[in-house]
């Protein structure tokens, strides 16, 4: 083994070198801060001067344009600074002010930058920017937000699907509901409430389209279409509604079946929902069926749910109660009317005309 | 001389400064707040026309303070109006049940609420 003998002055030299380089580095970084703050502070104040602006665009104030064109024409440093705040804003106003935004964003080229970055590597990027193109409200680039439906990236996926639901365009109804089937490598198979909100989003262009998936050998993705239909209000689509309900036997189907039927039915329903409030039934179906008696009303709906206060399943008595206390004065007197009674019937009208009380901050009538 | 006075309650900073710049540019004296306690508290000590209040703030919620004002009666006057997110048929039943006098529902239009709170306080707005 070879010994390697240093002279000192080397040993020295190192030192120093070493100290030097040292503060160097630390000159770097505080002449680097320092700069960053100055560099805060100016754009905190430049900020402020441009909320105004902001401000004035998002509330409609800007009748004249002069903010807008101030905007419009911000040097890329600033406008990446605001855009938060616009996007945030743009998601919290409608009508011309949100119309203002979007000009905003497309003088600065967000509608190119978005639309290239529905491609880009990072998973975070592309749902940004499919958030982005829902939010402008673009349209045209619904079928290029589509395919992300599929995204490798779970988060990518859920949010293409949300901005389509914000795109409202109907031919995004088909790939919405071929989304809630699993695919391959974890792909696919989003969560059915993302879906149906983003299909309710489609507007009334997309109803047939929904119905047709009631036909669907999946369970999950008939539920999902007959929470769409209720909640989209596609009263086109009762009757296919009305036809899965006599032949369904899946539960979950059922239960968002009898929800739409709550939602776009009538009292010629009350029939329907009646069978499905019976023993027979699993508790969500049953409470599915109550919960549609009490948006339908009227005097057949409050005789079944009076006759359901008595049921031996405690919750289905209590939420018969509820329904009753929406209905306001007719439901409350049928509570009032059955208060005093022992028993099961009794208990679940005291607890509904308790809940009512609680509700209205109002003092406890029991007749 | 203001149209009224008007209070702000929203835990998000661009909802509040726009709603309240919208007012101030209508005409209306604003005090605006960050949460549910805050708001309260300022009800009572500024006794507002009317109150804009977010459902969904921290401490206590937008329904909670408009419960206290329909409460008490002192306030008895004091309109409120109900700025939310929240879209849903049972949400706005809710609302309207504690003693909403209007019910917004986000994304809104400045506009319209500004028309929403001159009705209110039976006064057209300046602009």
């Amino acid at each position: 083994m070879t010994q390697v003998h240093l002279q000192p002055w080397i040993l020295q030299l190192a030192l120093w070198l070493m100290l030097g380089v040292a503060v160097v580095l630390l000159l770097i970084i505080a002449f680097a801060r320092l700069t960053r703050r100055r560099r805060t502070r100016r754009q905190s104040g430049e900020l402020r001067t441009l909320r105004r602006d902001i401000l004035e665009v998002a509330s409609g104030d800007d009748e004249e344009g002069a903010a807008r064109r101030r905007l419009d024409t911000l040097p890329p440093r600033l406008f990446r600074a605001v855009l938060p705040t616009l996007i945030g804003l743009l998601s919290k106003v409608r009508g011309a002010p949100a119309r203002a935004i979007v000009t905003i964003l497309i003088a600065h080229g967000a509608v190119t930058l978005a639309l290239n970055d529905l491609t880009a590597r990072s998973g975070t990027r592309r749902a940004q920017s499919a958030w982005m193109l829902g939010l402008m409200r673009r349209d045209r680039s619904v079928h290029r937000v589509i395919p992300l439906l599929e995204d490798r990236d779970r988060g990518a996926a859920v949010t293409a699907a949300r901005s389509l639901g914000m795109l409202g365009d109907p031919r995004a109804a088909s790939p919405l509901v071929e989304a809630l089937q699993p695919g391959a490598r974890g792909r696919g198979g989003l969560p059915s409430w993302v879906v149906v909100e983003a299909l309710v989003g489609l507007g009334p262009g997309a109803a047939t389209e929904i119905g047709d998936a009631l036909h669907r050998e999946d369970p999950t993705t008939r539920a999902a279409a007959a929470l769409a239909l209720g909640l989209g209000q596609h009263v086109s689509q009762l009757p296919r509604v009305r036809e899965l309900v006599e032949h369904e036997r899946s539960p979950d189907v059922l239960a968002a079946a009898a929800e739409a039927i709550g939602q776009l039915g009538s009292l010629q329903d009350v029939d329907a929902l009646t069978r499905l409030s019976g023993v027979d039934f699993p508790r969500a179906v049953r409470s599915a069926a109550l919960r549609s008696l009490g948006e339908i009303g009227g005097a057949p709906a409050r005789d079944v749910l009076s006759g359901l206060l008595a049921d031996e399943d405690p919750r289905i008595g209590d939420l018969a109660a509820e329904q009753l206390c929406q209905q306001g004065t007719p439901g409350l007197e049928v509570l009032r009317g059955l208060a005093q009674g022992a028993g099961a019937q009794g208990a679940s009208a005291r607890y509904g005309l308790m809940v009512d009380s609680l509700r209205r901050d109002r003092p406890l009538e029991m007749a | 001389m203001t149209q009224g006075t008007v209070l702000v309650a929203d835990d998000d900073d661009d909802i509040r400064d726009l709603v309240a710049f919208k007012l101030e540019s209508a005409g209306y004296a604003v005090e605006a707040t960050s949460d549910g306690d805050q708001a309260w508290t300022r009800v009572q000590e500024v006794r507002p026309d009317l109150a804009i209040l977010d459902v969904m703030m921290p401490g206590l919620s937008g329904l909670d303070v408009l419960r206290r004002i329909r409460a008490d009666e002192a306030l008895a006057s004091t309109r409120v109006i109900l700025l939310t997110a929240r879209a849903r048929e049972v949400d706005v039943d809710a609302g309207f049940s504690t003693g909403a006098d209007d019910y917004v529902v986000k994304p809104f239009s400045p506009r319209e609420l500004i028309h929403r709170v001159a009705a209110l306080l039976g006064g057209g707005p300046r602009r």
